[in-house]
């Protein structure tokens, strides 16, 4: 039993010291992301070049998404119509066409690093090895692939092919359209394939070992455990990648932005994430800030919109139907105890 | 102690915020001292060893604490005042040079921002491309006259630096202390073995105009079997073919398409779709290797392009595998590619100083040749009369063009090249925008000539807004 002093003390909080600590960061915060953030928003109803201070509503929306203009964009709207839309489909091909590939590489690597029958030696430099890509500078990945796979005669890869005999004329890797694509795919998967392994392996290990070890007396082949056990069990972990991935993806900048042909740009890798920075401080004399603003905001509605769908997609299917039922459950009796009225009395 | 525990927690707090915003706010602080300190500033005006009668005319104020100096690089800056400080009289003390450290495309960016913080600002350097942003602003930038230069104070200059510098009304804002012209470079024996071209005077008539230049870009295909383009890069013809055009790219706020267009697109399909011309781009590793196989005989360079920016490393420098094989010509049109231009700001407080300095590298002769010969590696300076003695004395001669002298070739380009105050500021995106539909029409990414203008059509309204694209 507390005395009352004690409870005295008890109720005494030194969380606001908390708070005044916090302070600081929160300032910081609000003043450099969270006013920018809101900035973004207006100054995508705002005009572009020496009109940026014109309202124009919805018009840069309009202009992006369908072509069409309120207040006379005329040719522009529909040439940053196409633009736009060519950049949103190339973002997304570079984004799957890495993912799938990479998720199926890290998955596999993660099992057999994993599992405990195969014994695999040098687990620890494997893994060093295989995370060393993320650790590099994505200016440096660029500067390495584009001197590597240079595409005239002169570069390594094209020199080696056509000196092998392979090939006859140099590859276009750099602005050839599925070769530029590829190449960023490849690069994308190469540099972050090793840290989805250590998060997938991270959560295999996670998983309750006595459940493998259960599998293994009764029997399971490899193939079933995965199919069986690691598969469902792992899908929070999957979920989590599938959506950060996601996020980063549609954001994808460095490597698209870096990986082009001296000082031309490639329209078949030019992402959105491309596309805002181009319209934000690359246009002479007076950038586009509306254009760059609006896409930001629409793409930030489609991060959204296809986040909440992989939640949705990956919720648990039988929790789900249970809390339908308790809930069907609930209304029913409800119903019985309405319908019955006084008859129990 | 609890008392004093929560104020020092809230110093430490408000210790920690401070620091996150001091980079904001305006340093209103030099503006202070240069106004309590009026008796200093004017005994460093009696000490400074300025002419009396210009020091008379300049109408913006003077006496402020530091000249203040916007670039996006030291390498010209830095030898500037390292000459020119102990020549007039000044220290470093009073200078405050602000180097961005951007590449030249992205200083103007930076320049917006630092306009906004309303710091103290005096002179900026500003490229030809994007020069008539600032110049045609009254805010940014102040007439030469201010400071007391009229026209006739830089009558030596190559005129088409001075048409850059003037405003939409002729007014004289800014001015250089460097030309850029440009001239083309070959490979002298590919020329004697293909053509039986001994000198770049003969070389000079089988290029001189672009009917020529295409016609020898054929005799040598044939001579090569295919195998040697005339010159490396469409980008380069484009830098020297875009000084041709006799209407500026905007008219009435449209932007003009006209035969000029179709021309070029007509010799670049030509060059392009026979090997004339390499389907390289500029300022990639492919393009320097071309220079040292025999694959490329030509490349279009500046004046600051002799050294390693483009034809030394294309050499494969000092004693690479093309060293000493080369030789410069005026190729099929005088043009000029790149150079600085200096502004003033109206909001200068350090008028005499700045008048100094422009008088230093832009009037006065002797200084300038001063500045030519004393520069690392020299420097081709804004002067038709200073280069004409450089060029006469005969004292400069390139080990890699085979001992010839780049600047004799040059200078006679330079005084040819005639702007007709064509320049608008939109023409950086414009030229840019044409290149590239050229380029893609030419790697077959659009169907023929007509959708070629259309795609660059479509690039320009996406990039300028501010002008209607029918």
């Amino acid at each position: 039993m507390a005395s009352a002093a004690q409870r005295n003390i008890r109720s005494i909080s030194y969380a606001k010291y908390g708070y005044f600590f916090i302070l600081p960061f929160f300032l910081v915060y609000c003043f450099f992301q969270v006013w920018p953030l809101i900035n973004t928003f207006i100054l995508s109803f705002y005009g572009n070049g020496q009109k940026v201070e014109d309202f124009i509503g919805l018009d840069n929306f309009r202009a992006l998404l369908f072509g069409t203009s309120t207040t006379g964009m005329g040719r522009t709207a529909k040439a940053i119509h196409e633009t736009f839309i060519q950049t949103l489909g190339n973002t997304f091909i570079v984004w799957i066409g890495n993912f799938i590939p990479q998720i199926c590489l890290s998955l596999a690597l993660a099992v057999w690093f994993t599992d405990s029958k195969l014994k695999i030696k040098g687990k620890g430099f494997f893994k060093i090895v295989m995370y060393m890509p993320n650790i590099i500078t994505a200016a440096s990945v660029a500067a390495l692939y584009l001197s590597l796979f240079a595409e005239s005669e002169y570069g390594s890869v094209n020199n080696l092919l056509m000196s092998a005999g392979i090939i006859d004329s140099p590859i276009k890797f750099v602005t050839g359209c599925w070769q530029s694509r590829g190449m960023i795919m490849f690069i994308q998967c190469w540099m972050w394939f090793g840290n989805t392994m250590i998060m997938l392996m991270s959560g295999i290990m996670g998983l309750n070992p006595s459940l493998f070890e259960a599998a293994n007396i009764d029997g399971a082949s490899s193939g079933q455990v995965f199919r069986k056990i690691t598969l469902p069990l792992l899908r929070p972990i999957m979920l989590y990648t599938l959506v950060t991935s996601m996020i980063g993806g549609l954001q994808m900048y460095d490597i698209p932005y870096l990986y082009k042909k001296g000082t031309q740009r490639n329209e078949y890798t030019r992402t959105v994430a491309v596309f805002i920075y181009e319209h934000f401080r690359e246009k002479m004399p007076n950038p586009n800030y509306g254009f760059s603003a609006a896409a930001s905001v629409i793409l930030f509605f489609i991060t959204i919109i296809l986040g909440s769908f992989a939640f949705a997609m990956n919720r648990d299917k039988d929790e789900a139907m249970k809390k339908k039922e308790r809930k069907a459950y609930a209304k029913a009796l409800k119903a019985k105890q309405k319908g019955l009225g006084g008859m129990e009395i | 102690m609890n008392k004093l525990k929560r104020t020092l927690a809230l110093v430490a707090t408000l210790a920690i915020s401070a620091t996150a915003f001091v980079g904001c706010g305006d340093d209103s602080s030099s503006s202070t001292t240069s106004s309590s300190t009026p008796a200093e500033s004017s005994a460093t005006e009696e000490s400074t060893p300025a002419e009396g009668e210009e020091t008379a005319e300049i109408k913006l104020p003077s006496g402020g604490d530091k000249m203040t100096i916007l670039a996006w690089n030291a390498n010209d800056v830095d030898p500037m005042l390292k000459m020119w400080l102990p020549d007039a009289g000044y220290t470093e003390d009073q200078i405050n040079f602000v180097n961005f450290n951007v590449g030249g495309g992205e200083a103007a960016a930076q320049y917006d921002q630092y306009f906004l913080g309303g710091e103290d600002v005096d002179v900026f350097m500003v490229e030809a491309d994007w020069a008539l942003k600032y110049i045609n602003d009254d805010a940014a930038t102040a007439p030469m006259s201010d400071l007391g230069f009229t026209e006739a104070y830089f009558a030596g200059q190559y005129p088409y630096t001075m048409e850059i510098g003037k405003d939409s009304n002729g007014v004289i804002k800014g001015v250089s202390w460097q030309a850029a012209p440009g001239a083309w470079c070959y490979r002298s024996d590919l020329a004697d073995s293909y053509l039986g071209v001994k000198s770049p005077e003969e070389m000079q008539a089988k290029v001189a105009d672009w009917d020529k230049f295409q016609a020898t870009a054929k005799e040598v295909s044939e001579a090569s079997g295919g195998k040697t383009a005339l010159t490396t890069t469409l980008g380069g013809i484009w830098q020297a073919f875009a000084a041709n055009r006799s209407t500026p790219w905007v008219q009435d706020g449209a932007l003009a398409v006209d035969d000029f267009c179709n021309t070029f697109i007509d010799l670049a399909k030509n060059m392009r779709d026979n090997g004339y011309v390499t389907d390289l781009n500029q300022w990639t590793d492919d393009w320097y290797a071309a220079g040292q196989t025999d694959n490329t005989m030509g490349y279009f360079v500046s004046t600051w392009g002799f050294g390693d920016s483009i034809l030394l490393t294309a050499a494969g420098g000092d004693g690479g595998a093309t060293f000493g094989k080369w030789a410069v010509t005026e190729g099929p049109t005088p043009y000029f590619w790149g150079g600085t231009w200096m502004c003033v700001s109206p909001k200068t407080d350090n008028a005499d100083m700045v008048a100094n300095f422009i008088k230093y590298f832009t009037v006065d002769e002797a200084s300038m040749e001063k500045y030519a010969l004393g520069k690392d590696g020299g420097e081709y300076v804004n002067n038709m009369n200073v280069m004409q003695k450089i060029v006469d004395e005969g004292s400069n001669s390139n080990a890699n063009l085979g001992g010839q002298d780049q600047f004799a070739v040059v200078h006679e380009n330079a005084k040819a090249i005639d702007l007709k105050g064509l320049i608008t500021p939109y023409d950086a995106s414009i030229k840019t925008a044409f290149l590239d539909a050229v380029n893609a029409y030419c790697a077959g990414e659009t169907a023929d000539a007509a959708a070629c203008i259309e795609d660059f059509k479509d690039r320009v309204a996406e990039s300028v807004t501010d002008i209607t694209v029918e």
